[in-house]
């Protein structure tokens, strides 16, 4: 797991550091623009917004930790972003350990992630391509997979891995196929 | 009426679009009425130790996720409550409209707290400690599992499919005489991780030759024994609780017991410790008191293709008059309502026990009527559970849906209904007419 928090500002000013081959055929026409991601043009990211406390998102970590060692595998950056106000590092590092969940751990107390890329829910994965400095193309935005029909209502096991798979495609420079299974969990408080 | 109903209920008008202006009355307040709602209809399981996954005792917990809890307390998801017809039943945990209108317009005012009442505290004296009498004290004994036990952090087969996600342990008792259980009380080590934990005696050793054979502590069986259910003593949860019978009624433990508790747990992406107790209350010696028999109204297999859905049925026949004290159901996720009636000797219609509309097993528990039901002989019990094995089953746990048979002794579906003979004599009578009707639900 590594934590980014102060550094994140050091970041900033880096950006997307340079043309590079990457995925083809994104899927939303709009790039959108997030500092608090470092990534090299090209690059892959997956973003999960995620809670200390949401039992959905808790329930869906085994799942979504193999995702995310997968995405290092395949060369994906893997970010997670707490937008619970008033959360200190400690916590979500914790949160981070408890569930073994490894990915650059980002605070978005302000909610400036949340509005940027419209999440809403927690758990909550993104697949951005990163398009030039601070600029990243959605390439996905939804469920982590389908253990959960709807809230209250688990399935024994997922039988579908929408974020893994969504990975997989960005990856390969294919676009994933839209719809994107709405995310599954816990409402971001917009307001602090 | 809570202060500031009348505010909700504009609110909830203004968003239909039905009032154009609004009103000057403020929402309503936690000190204003909020505060004791919420510790009335949330507090047992939004607890610091309670089952829910995070407690809800201040506005400041709701301010986080209040946009959540509207959403799910709009959706009536919130508070959880079996039942929606019947008998009433004890521990109603039913959110009355105007309370829920209430609620709803707090969390969108941003959860104001409100101040606190005016004018000088008053401070209630406690009444004077007593001791208790010897002769009116309910002696008490306290089990623990034998040793802890890790739930995994994801779910996952433990024989066969329709067996995950459960484990049966051993609470040894070893009474020298028969217990009269009046209540029950589990407290677990790790209650978020627990759905319903089903209690039943077994005076066979059974249930420790079952566990001994497992090579974790406890066992991936059913705590049924032989064919009386889990559960035949009683069930609580989500995650643990007291049980009660109401007084001068008693679940029966036969001498050389062990109590199984049937586990039903529900992973939480990351492992946590069962080491749980349970404290049997019983009627003391000199106390009058009446057995409660488990009547098993039971359908024995279910077999559904994949994609169907279909509604099972049984009957009974009581052989001797009853009081029905409290109602135990069980059935699958792939069960979406089930409905339980008695038809009274030369009665016209019949009387609605208990009516479910939405259920939901992890939820499950036993019911105790508000006041037992007296039901003559010849009284006919009608069971219906409606089962749903199509992928529309919002709560059909295998998607793809599969074929399924899946069989018990104790029924695979079935409500127990703990009933006490009315006339002393007539006890063993009911117990036999028990052991004839699992025979014959058994075929």
């Amino acid at each position: 797991m590594w934590v980014l928090f102060g550094p994140v500002l050091a970041l900033v000013v880096l950006g997307c550091r340079g043309p590079g081959p990457g995925p083809s055929s994104p899927a939303s026409p709009r790039p959108v623009e997030a500092p608090q991601l470092p990534a090299e043009p090209g690059e892959v990211l997956a973003v999960v917004f995620t809670s200390v406390d949401c039992p959905i998102g808790n329930a869906m970590a085994p799942q979504l930790r193999r995702t995310l060692a997968r995405a290092r595998e395949q060369g994906v950056s893997t970010f997670l972003v707490y937008p619970r106000s008033g959360l200190t590092l400690d916590r979500a590092a914790e949160h981070a350990r408890d569930y073994r969940l490894e990915g650059t751990i980002l605070l978005d107390p302000d909610k400036h992630l949340v509005e940027r890329f419209d999440a809403r829910i927690t758990p909550e994965g993104l697949v951005l391509e990163c398009l030039g400095p601070d600029r990243f193309q959605v390439c996905y935005r939804g469920r982590i997979n389908d253990l959960y029909a709807s809230i209250g209502n688990r399935r024994e096991q997922p039988s579908r891995h929408d974020l893994r798979e969504a990975i997989t495609l960005a990856c390969q420079g294919r676009p994933v196929p839209e719809p994107h299974p709405p995310a599954v969990g816990c409402r971001i408080e917009r307001v602090p | 009426m809570i202060p500031g109903l009348f505010h909700a209920m504009v609110v909830g008008m203004q968003l239909s679009g039905a009032v154009p202006s609004a009103t000057t009355e403020p929402p309503p307040t936690w000190h204003g009425g909020i505060g004791s709602l919420v510790a009335a209809r949330c507090g047992d399981c939004h607890a610091p130790d309670g089952a829910a996954p995070f407690v809800l005792a201040s506005p400041e917990d709701f301010r986080p996720r209040r946009s959540f809890v509207a959403e799910v307390v709009g959706n009536r998801l919130m508070p959880p409550w079996l039942v929606s017809g019947g008998r009433p039943v004890h521990g109603d945990r039913t959110l009355p409209e105007p309370d829920r209108s209430a609620l709803l317009a707090w969390l969108t005012a941003g959860c104001p707290t409100g101040e606190p009442p005016a004018g000088p505290s008053v401070v209630e004296e406690a009444p004077e400690a007593r001791p208790l009498d010897a002769s009116e004290a309910s002696p008490r004994l306290h089990l623990r599992m034998r040793s802890p036990w890790t739930v995994p952090a994801e779910g996952g087969v433990r024989w066969y499919k329709a067996e995950r996600d459960k484990r049966t342990f051993v609470l040894p008792v070893g009474n020298p005489r028969p217990l009269r259980v009046r209540a029950l009380d589990y407290r677990s080590a790790a209650p978020q991780t627990l759905g319903a934990v089903a209690f039943s005696a077994d005076p066979t050793g059974d249930g420790r030759r079952m566990v001994d054979w497992d090579e974790e502590p406890g066992s991936y069986m059913m705590a049924d024994i032989r064919s009386v259910p889990a559960g035949a003593l009683g069930i609580v949860g989500p995650g643990g609780g007291r049980l009660e019978y109401p007084e001068g009624f008693y679940v029966p433990v036969p001498p050389g017991s062990d109590i199984l508790s049937e586990v039903h747990y529900r992973p939480q992406g990351r492992e946590r410790v069962l080491d749980d107790t349970l404290v049997l209350e019983t009627l003391p010696n000199a106390a009058p008191g009446r057995p409660l028999l488990p009547v098993n109204l039971m359908v024995p297999r279910v077999t559904l293709k994949a994609g169907e859905t279909r509604r099972y049925a049984n009957q009974l026949t009581l052989p001797v008059a009853v009081d029905v004290v409290a109602l135990t159901p069980r059935a699958s996720a792939r069960c979406r309502a089930l409905r339980l009636e008695a038809r009274l000797p030369e009665a016209e219609s019949p009387v609605s026990l208990l009516e479910i509309d939405d259920w939901n097993p992890h939820y499950r528990s036993t019911l105790v009527l508000e006041q037992p039901l007296r039901l003559p002989a010849g009284t006919v019990i009608r069971g219906a559970w409606d089962y749903d094995n199509s992928d529309g089953n919002p709560r059909n746990p295998v998607v793809p849906p599969e074929s399924i048979d899946l069989g018990a002794r104790s029924g695979a579906m079935n409500v127990l209904l703990l009933s006490a003979p009315v006339e002393r004599r007539e006890v063993r009578e009911l117990m036999e007419f028990i052991e004839v009707e699992s025979r014959r639900n058994r075929g």
